[in-house]
């Protein structure tokens, strides 16, 4: 638990729960108190998500298109209350990377996800086994080709190292005899189910991770969700994914054991994470490099950001644009997931990080969303370029600017076409030219790519 | 200043050393142009992603354990680009086999390491860090970015960079991680600049101004440091490269895929001048655990065409002397094809190294197909870090035991 609980605390664990910290969740937040913030948060289900149905149904999306597909989950991320289910579904989208590229069957990636989403706090244990007789799935990793006599290695290869429990914790020959129990895991040709095939299986002997039987896939699983390394595994990657890198092994000890005392619990796992001091410790805040989705979304949400759902163009630009910025919603660059962390940043993607925040801040370069600066500040009273750095700091929830950092927004919003000092009054004119800049600006601050 | 901002992963420095005043970070990209910058030894490098099938792109024709193993995949005999009385090209790497026959290329046959992996992601850490002992998921230096620190302009973000073909994402290769260099990545030529507002062109000066003093702000953090280093690179480096590529025009036909798209970058960026040293480029798709003989095709023919696409476009531009390329993938596949018309993970395999100063040939042997490892895989004759230590020695001409980290045989197929 934390020491204070106030806006800059709860704006860290928004960023870590969900994607990005609006000024009305913050007081929203603020306002429960640290104990029930975080209940309120783990049980999601008992928040109403309507809005997000009326807002995919008015989108009009045709979900056999890719692109649309892609929108369908943007458009969820960027509206849901259920900030840590979507949050769970990116998590898990990550952890078991699995990519239209080679499944090439949009509805089977829709298929996959909702099952992310059913499972987003669920038992590890079931959730491997829907994973492995998950469509996309089968199709991703070969396992339709994994037959009795003939075996295909692909999927119980994943399942060992990317899965469950990691490199070091298996032998090869394991591999081999999951990969022999998984034989038959197949999918209907016609309906594209999960399907059986009997006379595929290779029902002999199997010895796998010194246990003997003649093993199906679902002894595999019940093994390998039981293990003391699946259980630091899952922990270690849950608290490196919500809270700091690199924990020490004790933090992971606490976390495995209530995974394994918990029957595999993913939201007893998280309820411990979240409710822990490191979550809220200094060393946490702002010590994770956003991913371009946490980047994209999180702009879009705090800056009210309004969606081009009319044109095909609109959506296919923002697309790409998150695609250059080194991520594309059902499409990881392989079964391991995204590298994440500081590898988010390079120099091509940065520039477009950088640039998608121009095309949306200014609303000219198309990017398929619109800010209105004007509608922002509302009513809020602003005269100085000192409160307007401010205001937009805190509308982008950024607490911890330094002041120099702070200074040279201020003398930007002063600044004549050539360079000379002048003074930034607040008109239509500079809302449309140095306000959408200082925007920009903000974006594009090495603070900003921190969440 | 006693120290570089460039340090910054270092740790060694005093984190508050960096200094707004330093003039060095500025925008400015005239630097890069200095005359003579042009590095006189240029290494492109490129990956084939994914593992690839070495035994079906220079076939062991002659050798009867490779047709038992693979009665379906295997290339049959009479149609294998033979080039010696054992062993012979993948029939669709004519292009290929020319240059092979005019001396331009060396093949490395059986390379691998000791222990091998059979996971992607730690063997291509393995090789791309030059240290069988590597695990991916730990920050250590890439042989690259080593060679980087200690031989090119680290002040110049062009020194080493990273291509994409701009239709995907494009990550940074664990093998450019240095400790002062960064390596720039350019997916796209046209993408690669630093956009504002194109309404108020006038305020444009401002806000790259603004921009480089939020990236010159101090922190103790190093993660934010190289965030920032990487802001300032991004601008000054796209302003050279949008100016230094206007020295191009394209004369040679590439292929139209991934692999001729960024070799065609490679070399308008190298009749550039732009002092780049080292190059990556990457082409994906060998993991072909099914249905391999199609896809594995198409790439060995985007391999063959492209590199002849590349060496021909080198030779018009005057480069062809001042340039290598070395391929790798980081391992081979299962001897025994499986039941999906694919191969599974495998370990060694051949390298390949192109060039004028290259003495063409095949150096070392087949893999011996009767003697497997317990898995059913080669294994290897020939250390990866052989073939690195010889192009570190004898083309890039540096020690290579601080970046290998130890003395391997020299192969010999640098002309010196």
């Amino acid at each position: 638990m934390c020491a204070v609980w106030n806006e800059r605390t709860v704006a860290h664990m928004l960023r870590r729960v969900g994607f990005g910290a609006t000024q009305e969740d913050i007081k929203f937040y603020l306002g429960m108190g640290q104990t029930r913030a975080i209940d309120y948060i783990i049980n999601y289900e008992r928040i109403d998500d309507s809005e997000v149905d009326r807002q995919v149904a008015s989108a009009n999306l045709d979900l056999s298109k890719t692109l649309d597909l892609i929108y369908w989950w943007l458009i969820r991320m960027t509206t849901t209350k259920r900030l840590l289910q979507e949050k769970m579904v990116f998590f898990w989208h990550d952890h078991f990377a699995t990519a239209i590229f080679k499944v090439k069957e949009e509805s089977l990636m829709l298929k996959q996800n909702q099952l992310f989403r059913t499972f987003a706090l669920g038992n590890f244990q079931d959730f491997l086994l829907e994973v492995s007789k998950d469509p996309a799935m089968i199709i991703w990793l070969d396992n339709f080709t994994n037959k009795k006599g003939q075996p295909n290695e692909n999927y119980a290869r994943e399942l060992n190292e990317l899965f469950s429990m990691g490199v070091g914790n298996y032998t090869e020959n394991d591999v081999k005899e999951a990969a022999r129990a998984f034989t038959g895991w197949s999918l209907s040709k016609r309906t594209k189910e999960f399907l059986f095939e009997t006379d595929q299986h290779d029902f002999g002997t199997k010895t796998f991770l010194g246990q003997t039987g003649s093993f199906n896939g679902d002894d595999i699983v019940r093994i390998i969700a039981g293990r003391q390394a699946t259980a630091r595994f899952i922990s270690k990657k849950l608290f490196e994914y919500f809270v700091y890198e690199n924990p020490k092994d004790s933090t992971i000890d606490k976390l495995a054991n209530t995974y394994l005392s918990s029957g595999f619990s993913i939201k007893a796992v998280m309820q411990a994470i979240l409710s822990s001091d490191e979550f809220f410790s200094e060393k946490a805040f702002n010590s994770i490099v956003k991913s371009p989705i946490e980047y994209v979304v999180g702009t879009l949400r705090m800056l009210g950001a309004k969606l081009d759902l009319k044109t095909r163009g609109g959506k296919s630009d923002l697309i790409a644009s998150l695609t250059a910025q080194g991520q594309t919603l059902f499409n990881p660059p392989s079964v391991s997931g995204w590298n994440g962390g500081i590898e988010w940043i390079n120099t091509s993607t940065l520039l477009n990080r950088l640039n998608f925040s121009n095309g949306l801040t200014s609303n000219r370069a198309t990017i398929g969303a619109t800010i209105d600066p004007k509608t922002l500040i509302g009513s809020a009273k602003l005269s100085t370029s000192k409160e307007v750095v401010d205001f937009f700091l805190k509308q982008l929830a950024l607490y911890d600017v330094d002041a120099t950092t702070n200074k040279n927004l201020k003398k930007y919003l002063d600044q004549n076409d050539d360079g000379s000092k002048g003074k930034f009054t607040l008109n239509d004119t500079n809302i449309d030219k140095k306000v959408r800049g200082l925007i920009h600006l903000i974006l594009s601050l090495p603070d900003y790519q921190f969440n | 200043m006693a120290h570089s901002r460039r340090d910054f992963l270092k740790g060694t420095f005093g984190l508050l050393s960096l200094s707004l005043a330093s003039p060095t970070f500025g925008f400015q990209a005239s630097k890069v142009f200095a005359a003579g910058n042009s590095p006189s030894k240029i290494l492109v490098v490129v990956e084939f992603d994914g593992g690839n099938d070495g035994l079906n792109t220079v076939v062991p024709y002659s050798d009867k354990a490779y047709y038992a193993a693979r009665p379906n995949l295997g290339v049959p005999e009479n149609a294998v680009l033979k080039v010696s009385d054992n062993v012979g090209f993948n029939p669709v790497m004519t292009k290929f086999k020319a240059l092979f026959d005019q001396k331009r290329i060396a093949v490395v046959q059986n390379v691998g390491y000791p222990n091998p992996n059979l996971s992607h992601f730690q063997s291509r850490a393995i090789f791309n860090r030059a240290d069988p002992t590597t695990r991916e998921e730990t920050f250590q230096l890439g042989w690259l970015g080593k060679y980087g620190d200690l031989k090119s302009d680290v002040n110049n973000p062009l020194a080493v960079v990273n291509l994409g073909d701009g239709k995907g994402s494009l990550s940074l290769p664990k093998s450019l991680v240095g400790e002062k260099i960064i390596a720039s990545s350019i997916n796209s030529f046209p993408l690669y600049q630093f956009q504002t507002d194109s309404k108020y062109p006038t305020d444009r000066s401002n806000q790259v101004s603004a921009l480089a003093k939020s990236n010159n702000a101090k922190s103790t953090n190093m993660d934010f440091l190289y965030i920032a280093q990487t802001g300032l690179d991004s601008v000054s480096s796209s302003e050279s490269l949008q100016t230094g590529i206007k020295k191009y025009t394209p004369a040679i036909k590439y292929p139209d895929n991934s692999l001729g798209i960024q070799l065609q970058m490679a070399a308008q960026i190298i009749a550039g001048d732009l002092g780049t040293e080292i190059i990556h480029v990457t082409l994906g798709g060998f993991d072909t655990h099914s249905g391999q003989k199609d896809d594995h095709e198409e790439l060995l023919t985007a391999v063959s065409e492209g590199f002849d696409a590349f060496y021909q476009d080198l030779v018009r531009l005057g480069k062809a002397d001042k340039v290598m390329v070395m391929a790798f993938s980081e391992f081979g596949r299962r001897v025994r094809e499986n039941g999906s018309g694919g191969t599974d993970h495998g370990t060694s395999g051949p390298m390949f190294i192109m060039g004028n100063a290259v003495k063409g040939g095949i150096y070392g042997n087949s893999p011996n197909l009767t003697n497997l490892d317990s898995a059913g895989n080669t294994i290897f004759d020939i250390d990866f870090r052989s073939v690195y230590g010889t192009i570190l020695s004898d083309w890039l001409q540096t020690d290579p035991q601080p970046i290998i980290g130890g003395k391997f045989e020299n192969i010999g197929f640098v002309n010196k």
